[in-house]
C-alpha cells in the first residue's frame, strides 16, 4: 500500500469499542439496554433502522450522534461496529455507513426528536 | 576468696555443665532465620496492603493513594470521593446505589504511562458524604455538552438510583486504545 493511500485514510482516534464507551455507554449502558423511562435501548432498534433511508438518517441525527465530537470517519466506524454488536446481525445483514453519508445527515438538525422516533417505531412495529 | 567469687564460680560451672557451645550457636541461628522469615508469613503480607474491601490491590494503587484527590483515576471527578465515605475508588458505600447513568472519560496512569477509560458513577440514596471533596476537570466540557460534563448530578437520571447524591467512584473500564 502506498504512502498516499495510507495518508488518505484518516487514522481513528480510538477503536470503535472504546469510542462507544466514551461517547455512548454513559447513558446507553455497557450492553446498550439504556435506562427504562429515561434512555432508550438500542438493541432492538439499531439494525432495523439502518435498513431504510429515513431510519438511517434518524440514527445520524439523534443528538448524541449529531453533536458528538467524533469525526465523520470515526462516527461511521462506530455505527458500523455498534449495529452488529448490539443488533445481533452479521456484517452482511446491514449496509455499512460511509463517512460521506454520516457527514451529510449529521449536519441537518432533527427538530422533533420524540415525534420522529415515534413515527419510525410505529413504521417498524417496535415498542416506543 | 570472697563469698561472691565462690558463688560466681559455682554458677558458671553449673551453666557450663548444662549447656554447650553448639547449642548456643544453634539457638542464635534459629533466631536469626526466624526474624528474617517473619515478613514472608501471610499475616505480615496482609498488613502491608492498603486496598479497600472488594478491590484488588495493584501496582498503581500502591503507588498512589486512592483516597487522594490527586490519584490518577480522579483526573475528571467532581464530588466526594467514595473511598473516604465507606466505599472505595470503584465501589459504592453500603446503603447507597450506583447510578447506571454516568459520564465516561479517560485518565493517564503515570505508573505505566498508558491512558485508561474511566467511568465516573455517582453513588446515590444517602445524604452527601461531605468528606474528600475533589473537583478536577481534565477534558470536562460545559453543561451544554451534557455527555461530556462532570457538573451534572447523575443520581437524578435513573429509576433505580434515586436522589440524593452521596459520593462518586472512578471505575476503570478498559485501556484507551
Amino acid at each position: 500500500m502506498s504512502l498516499t493511500v495510507l495518508m488518505g485514510a484518516p487514522a481513528l482516534a480510538y477503536e470503535p469499542r472504546i469510542n462507544y464507551m466514551l461517547q455512548c455507554q454513559g447513558c446507553h449502558g455497557p450492553d446498550g439496554r439504556g435506562e427504562p423511562g429515561h434512555v432508550p435501548s438500542i438493541r432492538a432498534t439499531l439494525a432495523p433502522l439502518s435498513r431504510f433511508a429515513a431510519g438511517r438518517r434518524y440514527l445520524l441525527q439523534v443528538p448524541g450522534v449529531a453533536l458528538s465530537a467524533l469525526s465523520d470517519e470515526d462516527l461511521a466506524a462506530l455505527l458500523n461496529w455498534m449495529i452488529p454488536a448490539f443488533g445481533g446481525v452479521g456484517p452482511q445483514r446491514f449496509r455499512a455507513y460511509t463517512a460521506a453519508e454520516v457527514g451529510r445527515y449529521r449536519r441537518e438538525p432533527l427538530v422533533e426528536i420524540s415525534a420522529t422516533r415515534a413515527r419510525l417505531m410505529h413504521q417498524l412495529q417496535l415498542p416506543q | 576468696m570472697s563469698r561472691f567469687d565462690r558463688w560466681m564460680e559455682a554458677s558458671s560451672r553449673s551453666v557450663a555443665r548444662r549447656t554447650s557451645r553448639r547449642g548456643l550457636l544453634g539457638s542464635l541461628g534459629a533466631l536469626l532465620v526466624g526474624v528474617a522469615a517473619l515478613p514472608l508469613l501471610p499475616v505480615a503480607r496482609g498488613a502491608e496492603k492498603s486496598a479497600k474491601p472488594g478491590e484488588a490491590a495493584t501496582d498503581h494503587q500502591e503507588a498512589q493513594d486512592p483516597t487522594s484527590c490527586n490519584y490518577w483515576r480522579h483526573c475528571a471527578i467532581d464530588g466526594f470521593l467514595c473511598g473516604c465515605c465507606g466505599g472505595s475508588a470503584s465501589a459504592c458505600p453500603p446503603g447507597t446505589v450506583q447510578s447506571p447513568i454516568t459520564w465516561v472519560g479517560t485518565c493517564h496512569n503515570p505508573a505505566d504511562g498508558l491512558d485508561y477509560v474511566i467511568s465516573y458513577n455517582d453513588c446515590c440514596g444517602k445524604s452527601s458524604c461531605g468528606r474528600c471533596l475533589c473537583n478536577r476537570n481534565e477534558r470536562d466540557m460545559p453543561l451544554y455538552v451534557p455527555f461530556r460534563s462532570n457538573d451534572y448530578d447523575w443520581c437524578t437520571g435513573s429509576s433505580v438510583a434515586n436522589i440524593p447524591y452521596h459520593c462518586s467512584t472512578a471505575r476503570v473500564l478498559a485501556r484507551a486504545t
